[in-house]
Parts: C-alpha cells; sequence; structure tokens
C-alpha cells in the first residue's frame, strides 16, 4: 500500500509540474495586465514601463527560468496588484475554503446516502417520487440564483440569518446550502440508482429469501454500491472547491474561490499560479485518497492497479 | 429469470422495439418525460423559424411586463423581458442554443470520456497511470480560467462554449467508464473470453460497452443538466455567450438583478431547466430499469397479469 | 517583498473565523459600517486613481492640498491655506502650519517634495495617482521656506493646481521603493485594522489638526453583488451601500441616485468606411433614441449628454445643442451618402465591454437596434475587460474592420483637457481618427489660461459637435442607499471619494 502510495505521489507530482507550466503560458496569452490597472489615459510608454516593472515583458522562457528559480527558495512570486507574496495572498483563503467544502462535502454525504438508500428500498413508492423529485429539483436550481434569493428571503425579509460575511456558524448557513445544494441532488440519485440495481442482484433475493431482515440487506446494498458511489462523491468533493466560487462572490467570504475568480479577472499571474498550485496539490491528494479507498473497498482492483 | 424475458430474447427486432414501446406506457412517468423532450427538441429545431422575431424585437415600452395576462395576446403569456421581447418566444427559441450546447458538450464528453476511460481500465499499467494523470491535470485546471483563456483569445461563441463544457466534464466521464471497467474485467465471462482468444478490441465493444454504457448514460442524463447550469454560471461571471445571443442559462444569469422586482425573468428559463433535467432523469430511471434484465419485470409485469 | 509569515496570517484568519460576529448589526453608537464592491488591493496612497482604493482613504487617511467641489468646481483650502502661479510652469504653495503625520513626522515642505518626489519615480515604481493628477508632466519640488513650497513642471501648467486636488501628502517616512499596506497620512482617520478579505477598520486621529469628526470608527466590508450590499442596509448590517443598481434602489427614503461624473459615448472608428463620411456619422448619431431609454434601461435621473465635459467642467460650451431623435433625417443622410457612393450598409462591429455600467448589455442591445431600424447594418460584440480594451486603446488590431466602440469616461478633475485626450488625434491613446483643425485648436487651447483657456475649450468641443468627431451618449448616474440613521446623501464625489469627516449623525 505504502508503494502504491508513493508511486501516485510520484506521477501526480509530475502531472503537477504539466498543469503548472500549462497555467503559467496559457494566463500570459490572455492580455495585459496594465490595460486593466492603469488609468485608460496612460500611454503606450506607461504601459510598458509597468510591464517591465512587473517582470512580464520578457521572453516566456526567461519569465518561467526565474519562476522556478524563485520556487527553489519557497518565493512563489509577487502578486502584480497587492505587492506582497502571492502565496500569502492565497493562503489566507485557504482555511475559509477547506471549512466550507468539509461542511458542504459532509452534508451531501450523510443526505445523500440516507435519502438515496431508503428511497431505493421501495423504487417507485410514494418517499421515492418525492425524494426523486426534489432532489432533482435541488440539482437543478442554479446556485448564484439560490444564493441571492436565500439572501432576499432569509436575510432581508425574514431577518432569520446574516446576509453576508464570516463570522459564527450562522454565517456558514447559506453558503453551505448553495454549495452542498446541487451535489446532494446528484449524488443521491447515484446513490439511489446504484442501489436499486443491485437490490434485484439475484444474490439479494436470496439473502431476502433466505430471511435476512431489511435493514441487514440495506447495509449489504450499501456496502456493494461503493464503486459508483465513490467516484461521483470523489468527483464531487474535487468540484466543490471549484463550486464553491458562487458562494464565496455573493456571500463575501473570502475563500480560494474567489481569490482566484479575482486574479484571473485582474491578470494578476502570480496568484493565479499560486492558487492553481495549491487547488491541484489538494485535489491531487484528495484523489489518492480515492484510489485508496477504491483498494479497500474492492479487493479485486487492489492487485490489479 | 421469467420466462417473459427469455421470450424477449429471441424475438425479433421489431418486436422487441414495440415491447420496449410498452414498457415505455408501463411507468407513465417516462412517458411524459419524453412527450416533454420531444415537445422540446421540435422547439429547437422548428422555434427560431416562426418566434425569431418576437424573440428579439426590443420594445421598451413592454420593458418587463408581468405574466399570466392575455392582455398583449397569447405570446406574452409568460411576461416580457428587460427589453420587452416575448419571455414565451424566447424560452422557445433559447431551447435551441441551449440544447445544441448541453447535447454537444455532453456527447462528446460521453463518448470520448467513455471510451478513455474504458480502454484506461482495461488495459491498465502505464497507460492508465497517464490517463488517470491526465484526467487529474484536466479537473484541477480552474474551468474558468480555462473559459476566460479560450474565450479572449479565439472569442465567446457557440462552439468554444460547447468546448470548454465538454472539456471540463471529461474527468468524469473517464473516471466512471474505468471504474466500472476495472470491475467488470475481473467477472468471470471476461476471463473466460479471453482464455478463449478473444480481442481486446473486440471485448471491449462486445462486452464491457453494453455494460458501460447505462451507468454512462445515466450520469450523462445528469451531466446534461450540470452543463446548462454550467453555463449560467460562466454567464453569471461574464465568461459565456454574449448578448445578442442568448442560452436559458444565460437568461437566468441576466434576470437576477431584477428578482425583486420582475422575478419571471429568472423564473421560467430556470424552470425550464429544471422540466428539462427532470425529463431526462426520469427517463434515465425508466432506461435503467428497461436494459436490465433484473429489473426489467416491473415494467412487464402487469403484461403477464394480462394473459 | 517576499515575507514568510504564511503561517501566522493563516492562523490569524482561522481565529477571526471562529470569533463570534461582531459585525452583525451595525453598532448604534457612533461607528458605522460601509459595504463597497470591490476590497482595495494595497492603501498606499499612490493607488488612489482607483476608485477602490480612493473611498477608502482619500481625505480620510491621506489628505490633498486642496479640496475641490464637484458640483461648482469651486477650490477650497485643505493642507494648502493658498496658492499661485510665479511664473507659467512654477506654482508656489503656502502649506497650513501645525499639523503632524500621524508617525509623528511634521507636515511641512519637505513632507510635500517628498511625496511629490515618490510620485515622480516611474522606472522602479509606478505611483499611478500621479499620473492622473499631473498626466505626463514631469514635476520637481523645492521647499522656499519651511511652511512654502515651490512645484515647477518641464512643461507650462496653468491648471496644475487642479492636479493637487487629487494628489495625496504622504509620510516623509514612507517606503520609496514597494507600496505600503499600512498607510500614514495627516487625516481625521487613522488604520486601525486591515483583515484582508474581510474588512478594514479606520479610526479617528486623535491629533488631526482640524475638528473632530462625528465618526468614530468606520469598517468598510466588501460584497460584489448588488442586490446583496443594499440587503446589507435593509437588514441593518451597513450603513452605506454604495453602487446599487436602480432595481435596488425602491426606498425613496434611503435611496438616492446622483450624478457620478460619467459620461457614455460612441466612438465611431472613422478610419474605415462608412464611418469616414461625416453624414454617415451624424445619421447614426440621429437614429438614437435617447429619451426613450431614459427610465427604463437607465435611470430617469440620467442626463442626455451632447459633449463629453459635464456642466460643472472649465471648457464645458453651453451653446451645444443636443442631437434630436430624427430617423427620418438619418435615412435622409445615408441616402445622400449612399448616392455619393458610400457603402452605407457594410457591417459594422459594435466593440462593447461586460459590465462596462449597470445595464450596459441592455442598453448596447437597444442602441443596435435603433441603430439599424434607419438601415445600418451593425452587430453587437460583447466583450470581456482585458480583450476591449484591446479595441479602446492604442495600438489597435490591425483587422479591426468598420467599428464603433462603446466607451465610458469620466471628468472629474475640473478641466476639459483631461478629456481631451479622447480628441486629440495625434499622440494619445484612443483616437481612431484624424482632423487636423482639431488638434490645432487642441494644441492651442492647452496653453491658454483664464477666460481665454475656456472659450478656447468651448470651440473645441463644438468642433467635435459640428464634426460628430464622437457621439456623446449620457451623463451617468449611479444609486447608494443611505441608512436612517445618518443625514447624508450622496454626491457626484460618491463613487471616487466618500469623506467620512462630513458624514453626519440624524438626530
Amino acid at each position: 500500500m505504502l508503494q502504491f502510495i508513493l508511486r501516485r505521489a510520484l506521477n501526480s507530482s509530475i502531472a503537477l509540474v504539466g498543469l503548472l507550466v500549462a497555467v503559467f503560458v496559457l494566463t500570459r496569452m490572455t492580455g495585459d495586465p496594465a490595460s486593466l490597472y492603469l488609468p485608460a489615459e496612460a500611454t503606450a510608454e506607461q504601459r510598458a514601463a509597468y510591464a517591465d516593472q512587473m517582470g512580464y515583458s520578457d521572453p516566456i522562457i526567461v519569465q518561467f527560468g526565474r519562476y522556478v528559480e524563485g520556487l527553489l527558495h519557497f518565493d512563489f512570486g509577487t502578486s502584480m496588484r497587492q505587492q506582497r507574496s502571492a502565496m500569502e495572498a492565497v493562503m489566507e483563503a485557504v482555511p475559509t475554503t477547506i471549512l466550507l467544502s468539509s461542511l458542504a462535502f459532509s452534508i451531501t454525504l450523510v443526505v445523500a446516502v440516507a435519502v438515496g438508500a431508503l428511497a431505493a428500498s421501495r423504487p417507485g413508492g410514494i418517499f421515492d417520487r418525492m425524494a426523486t423529485t426534489i432532489s432533482l429539483v435541488g440539482a437543478s436550481a442554479p446556485d448564484f440564483w439560490v444564493a441571492i434569493v436565500g439572501v432576499l428571503v432569509f436575510a432581508v425579509a425574514l431577518n432569520l440569518l446574516p446576509t453576508s460575511g464570516m463570522g459564527g456558524p450562522q454565517y456558514w448557513v447559506m453558503p453551505v446550502i448553495v454549495v452542498a445544494l446541487r451535489p446532494t441532488g446528484l449524488l443521491t440519485q447515484v446513490v439511489r440508482g446504484t442501489m436499486i440495481s443491485v437490490l434485484s442482484s439475484p444474490y439479494v433475493k436470496t439473502a431476502k429469501a433466505k430471511g435476512l431482515g431489511h435493514r441487514a440487506v440495506l447495509g449489504h446494498a450499501l456496502r456493494s454500491s461503493w464503486l459508483p458511489v465513490i467516484t461521483v462523491a470523489g468527483d464531487m468533493a474535487v468540484g466543490m472547491i471549484n463550486g464553491s466560487i458562487i458562494a464565496e462572490t455573493v456571500f463575501g467570504l473570502h475563500g480560494m474561490g474567489k481569490v482566484l475568480i479575482d486574479a484571473i479577472m485582474q491578470r494578476d499571474f502570480a496568484v493565479v499560479q499560486s492558487a492553481v498550485l495549491i487547488i491541484a496539490i489538494g485535489i491531487f491528494v484528495l484523489n489518492i485518497l480515492i484510489d485508496v479507498l477504491y483498494g479497500l473497498v474492492d479487493p479485486r482492483i487492489r492487485y490489479n492497479k | 429469470m421469467s420466462t417473459s424475458t427469455l421470450a424477449a430474447h429471441n424475438r425479433s427486432r421489431w418486436e422487441r422495439s414495440v415491447v420496449l414501446f410498452r414498457m415505455l406506457l408501463r411507468d407513465p412517468y417516462a412517458t411524459v418525460s419524453v412527450i416533454f423532450l420531444l415537445m422540446l427538441v421540435a422547439c429547437a429545431v422548428f422555434g427560431p423559424f416562426y418566434l425569431w422575431e418576437p424573440a428579439t424585437n426590443m420594445d421598451l415600452g413592454k420593458r418587463n411586463l408581468p405574466p399570466f395576462s392575455l392582455a398583449h395576446g397569447f405570446l406574452y403569456v409568460l411576461g416580457a423581458d428587460s427589453l420587452g421581447r416575448s419571455m414565451l418566444a424566447r424560452i422557445v427559441v433559447g431551447a435551441q442554443t441551449s440544447l445544441a450546447i448541453a447535447s454537444g458538450a455532453v456527447l462528446f464528453s460521453m463518448i470520448a470520456g467513455g471510451l478513455i476511460g474504458i480502454f484506461a481500465g482495461y488495459v491498465g499499467g502505464w497507460t492508465s497511470t497517464i490517463i488517470m494523470r491526465l484526467t487529474d491535470v484536466i479537473i484541477s485546471f480552474p474551468s474558468l480560467l480555462l473559459a476566460l483563456i479560450v474565450l479572449y483569445i479565439i472569442g465567446p461563441n457557440l462552439f468554444n462554449v460547447v468546448a470548454i463544457l465538454g472539456f471540463g466534464a471529461l474527468p468524469l466521464y473517464i473516471r466512471t467508464a474505468r471504474a466500472e471497467t476495472l470491475e467488470i474485467r475481473e467477472r468471470m465471462f471476461v476471463s473466460a473470453a479471453r482464455t478463449l482468444g478473444v480481442g481486446t478490441f473486440a471485448i471491449i465493444v462486445r462486452h464491457v460497452l453494453p455494460l458501460v454504457a447505462p451507468t454512462l448514460t445515466t450520469v450523462a442524463a445528469i451531466n446534461f443538466a450540470g452543463v446548462i447550469l454550467a453555463e449560467s454560471g460562466l454567464s453569471f461571471l461574464g465568461l459565456g455567450i454574449q448578448p445578442p445571443d442568448f442560452t436559458w442559462g444565460a437568461m437566468v444569469a441576466a434576470g437576477r438583478q431584477y428578482l425583486q422586482t420582475a422575478w419571471w425573468l429568472s423564473f421560467f428559463p430556470g424552470f425550464f431547466i429544471m422540466l428539462t433535467t427532470l425529463s431526462l432523469n426520469l427517463l434515465a430511471n425508466w432506461l435503467r430499469m428497461a436494459t436490465d434484465p433484473h429489473q426489467r419485470w416491473r415494467l412487464s409485469i402487469a403484461r403477464e397479469s394480462e394473459r | 517583498m517576499k515575507r514568510k509569515s504564511h503561517a501566522l496570517a493563516t492562523f490569524v484568519l482561522a481565529l477571526s473565523l471562529i470569533a463570534p460576529a461582531q459585525f452583525a448589526r451595525a453598532q448604534d453608537n457612533t461607528e458605522i459600517t460601509i459595504v463597497g464592491w470591490t476590497e482595495p488591493d494595497t492603501l498606499d496612497p499612490c493607488e488612489t486613481a482607483h476608485a477602490a482604493i480612493s473611498l477608502v482613504s482619500k481625505n480620510n487617511i491621506n489628505e490633498t492640498l486642496i479640496d475641490r467641489n464637484g458640483e461648482t468646481g469651486e477650490l477650497t483650502p485643505r493642507l494648502a491655506t493658498s496658492w499661485e502661479m510665479v511664473d507659467d510652469r512654477t506654482w508656489r504653495i503656502k502649506l497650513r502650519e501645525g499639523v503632524s503625520f500621524t508617525d509623528g513626522a511634521p507636515f511641512n515642505a519637505d513632507a510635500v517634495v517628498f511625496s511629490i518626489k515618490r510620485g515622480m519615480r516611474q522606472e522602479e515604481f509606478n505611483c499611478s495617482v500621479s499620473q492622473k493628477s499631473f498626466t505626463s508632466f514631469k514635476l520637481t519640488a523645492e521647499a522656499v521656506d519651511e511652511y512654502t513650497v515651490d512645484i515647477t513642471s518641464d512643461l507650462p501648467a496653468p491648471i496644475l493646481h487642479l492636479g493637487f486636488a487629487i494628489y495625496p501628502m504622504m509620510s516623509p517616512n514612507t517606503d520609496m521603493n514597494t507600496l505600503t499596506r499600512s498607510p500614514v497620512g495627516t487625516g481625521p482617520y487613522v488604520l486601525k485594522e486591515w483583515i484582508s478579505g474581510t474588512r478594514i477598520v479606520l479610526e479617528r486621529n486623535p491629533d488631526y489638526w482640524g475638528e473632530q469628526p462625528e465618526i468614530s470608527q468606520a469598517t468598510y466590508v466588501f460584497r460584489n453583488e448588488p442586490s446583496v450590499r443594499a440587503a446589507m442596509v435593509a437588514a441593518g448590517e451597513a450603513d452605506i451601500a454604495l453602487e446599487i443598481t436602480e432595481q435596488d434602489a425602491t426606498n425613496p427614503a434611503t435611496d438616492f441616485a446622483y450624478p457620478n461624473t460619467e459620461t457614455t459615448w460612441l466612438r465611431p472608428d472613422d478610419r474605415f468606411e462608412p464611418l469616414s463620411d461625416v453624414r454617415v456619422r451624424e445619421a447614426m448619431a440621429l437614429s438614437i433614441d435617447r429619451e426613450a431609454m431614459l427610465g427604463t434601461v437607465l435611470p430617469k435621473d440620467t442626463r442626455l449628454a451632447a459633449q463629453l465635459p459635464g456642466p460643472s467642467i472649465d471648457g464645458y460650451n453651453p451653446d451645444i445643442q443636443q442631437r434630436p431623435y430624427d430617423p427620418e433625417r438619418a435615412r435622409q443622410l445615408l441616402a445622400e451618402a449612399a448616392a455619393d457612393g458610400v457603402k452605407v450598409d457594410t457591417p459594422i462591429r459594435f466593440l462593447g465591454r461586460i459590465g462596462v455600467f449597470a445595464n450596459a448589455e441592455e442598453v448596447m442591445q437597444v442602441v443596435t437596434q435603433m441603430i439599424n431600424q434607419v438601415g445600418f447594418n451593425v452587430s453587437l460584440e460583447m466583450m470581456e475587460r482585458a480583450r476591449h480594451a484591446n479595441f479602446q486603446a492604442r495600438p489597435f488590431p490591425e483587422d479591426v474592420g468598420p467599428n464603433i466602440n462603446l466607451i465610458m469616461s469620466d471628468n472629474n478633475r475640473g478641466d476639459a483637457s483631461f478629456g481631451l485626450f479622447n480628441h486629440h488625434s495625434k499622440g494619445n491613446q484612443s483616437a481612431t481618427y484624424t482632423h487636423p483643425e482639431l488638434d490645432a485648436l487642441i494644441d492651442r487651447a492647452i496653453t491658454l489660461t483664464g477666460k481665454e483657456r475656456t472659450t478656447a475649450l468651448q470651440a473645441v468641443n463644438a468642433y467635435v459637435h459640428d464634426h460628430t468627431v464622437i457621439i456623446p451618449l449620457f451623463y451617468m448616474v449611479s444609486f447608494a442607499r443611505v441608512s436612517e440613521r445618518l443625514k447624508w446623501v450622496p454626491n457626484d464625489e460618491t463613487s471616487s471619494q466618500l469623506i467620512i469627516q462630513r458624514i453626519r449623525f440624524a438626530d
């Protein structure tokens, strides 16, 4: 197992390098940060001077060399806009996103497995129909729409929750719901679908015929459904990191998504690179965990990688 | 296995289609869904031909006209948008762009992603590792950054948006297909086929693909809505389809500043997104039941009792 | 500058997450909360050219020498007590005595010299507010005595003093080489705390040279969505919400419209046919029904513009009439041009920037339809800001083809010459036309002073109008929401400066 993890870590590092190069090169093809920052009256010479100061007027190879050299000293570049360490600007936002994603993911997992399993135990029944409809409605609502409606209804009209910002638990209620809504709806469907298949398979029918209780059957079925559920849930965990962008934007949470989108819009290259690096590391670690989980759950897979 | 299923296997293709059709009628939800989706496709194909004018002609006098009144004619029964254009017409005409984008993206990622995933799962080894690492790179590449890059360099047209959304969904299909393939590969009948000397390609096409396809289709049905909503999110951030082109998602995004004064601008396109998702999912559920030999009985049992 | 304080920053942030919310409801004492649209990247006074930064900093933390009244154009003393020209390039400024920076450094002529010097460093360090205040003039400052300073420009600068209403004074202890996140000024407020991504807090400066303001502490928070900003004031979480949309502005007791010194105009690229023909340009101007847009896609307080500078700007020409909406005449002009062989139905690209102002996408679609109704062949292309910037300023893309461009620019510095970069065809950034007579008029006007200057600038604006060099559209308005706790209404400076000492509580 350890050998597997090490090998995976090595592979992922190579992928990480590839990703960084791609981001490095491609972001520099998307326009001139000076035109976004300097006043409209700035002359072409002033813009060129800005480019020289910020270091992006040199050939890409030279810039990349400088970047790699900096990496060796743990210097991830300087934010053009804020004139301080880009990694520092990103690190400030990491706890918020981790908290938001973990909360949302936990809720998604618990709700989806519970509701999906229950719905699958009686397909076509009333609970199933209701659960399917509600989960699909939740999965089809655009998250920014839910967020804004939430603010208008719960904060302004009903005064039950704060509109936005960070602070105690009540500030996290709406953002977490917004981030978790679609994944919960989707995962419920996946759990339900997989469990229906499993529950109608011969061995389950045999177990039932032999008199195994309803709960135990459900438990067994759950265990067999792990594979596709882990796949989809894993994708969602990853997707939540990206999906928190809208919640962070609307509710004013200082998370990675907001930092990334602001940096992208401003063409603050160093911050974009640092944010992508951190997000990618997180995703790669998550993927390794998921693969380990696969191996643990299904021994057949473990030894055939 | 019931005798009816065995018998079904031996019937001719025409007879099988009839059986399938009857099974569809057994599930009223799926039937309604199919009808709705067919109507939608009809709107997408014929809508722009008939309703282009009311969908695009601006009339500031009718700005934000409320719905549920026939005072201005049937076209305005769902109200008008912030530029006085008929909401009903825009939804019908918008179906074309929305469905085109979503179908294009989903078909692309399902086919490409599915094949790549099956290949990776079956072949294993270094090929599989390289494919999975590339998939990781795709996942970690922020979709918004990708959208901005493509949109900046090439421009925000339909094809580019399809490419971005399709590319972003690839990992989902690759990993699902691979996971299923890993599991199927170890099954007895596959080992048997291998022993008998059946080639890799033949095994994949004849044995693995039919088993993976239903899962992929289910994922695709769900992903379809996801793509429509992702496009809406792009519009919210200013990166998607730009006016004067429009999709349902873009309509929802544009209507968000009127939530308190003209809620119908965001509501109706969002409602249709939801109906489409719902229909696709109910259809996908039915499809799973119909193609899974273990569950087919649910859709044919009434027929048995009629005998 | 590299700082390896990531761990510390992260820890502090994590703490602030767990700490109970102290800003859930607006304080019911002498503290207020202001919600803006985007957080400043820095609070260095050199960056106060950007509205997000000047809203927090200008004349709160760092003060200017002169105050300018946006509505009347009147200049009043702040850190300077008097100012006069001693020759055509030099202004002599007398400074207020007994003022010091909050780090103890005295405010005197040396401090002014330092501030100017910092702003003029263009090679190593970019101080963009000096470009906004003094355009391309190179300044040197010299102390005459402790409270008198001479500021000399390399070129004749009769309106240089207007720049002193923008340029902030900085403590001589400020780092010359990097932007600071802890600005030090002479103003009525000091920076108490800045938690990145969460809030900026200013508190009263006990040693301020002027009257102590009513507001003891101001907290700035930031939300992207206008409806969320408006909601915060409605829910009592903030006292002032800036830049809300007209749709949010439903409560006349708290919501106010104000002119924001921005002018929206169309720039036809007359290097290309058919826009090279003045009749075609005039036809385009006549085809736009601007009145129909007021109260519909644009707020009803929006004013029609017939020239770029607003009424309080020196050089505004009161004799210029608004162009009427006359589609018949437009069609006539197009027919005349067509008869002379001009291909009036050549496809024209309408280049618009996404989000340039509220409802911009709607306005552009309406304008496109109006123009096309008289016979043009215009198609709208909306693009993201950086991409649009390529088309807005030189060097222009080679293959752009016939195009019109919707631009919004501000003029809040008091003199029409600040907007002339849009008209002058040589050596400026955004002109896509060539009018040698216009250039001559401009070159002459900017060397004059007093009444002569005003008349000459008015002649420039008249030329622009008569030859439809550009098509001015509207003077724009913004909306703000103000809690009934405060007795304050926004004015036309509010989009770029929020002077907290002028805000009072309602009794």
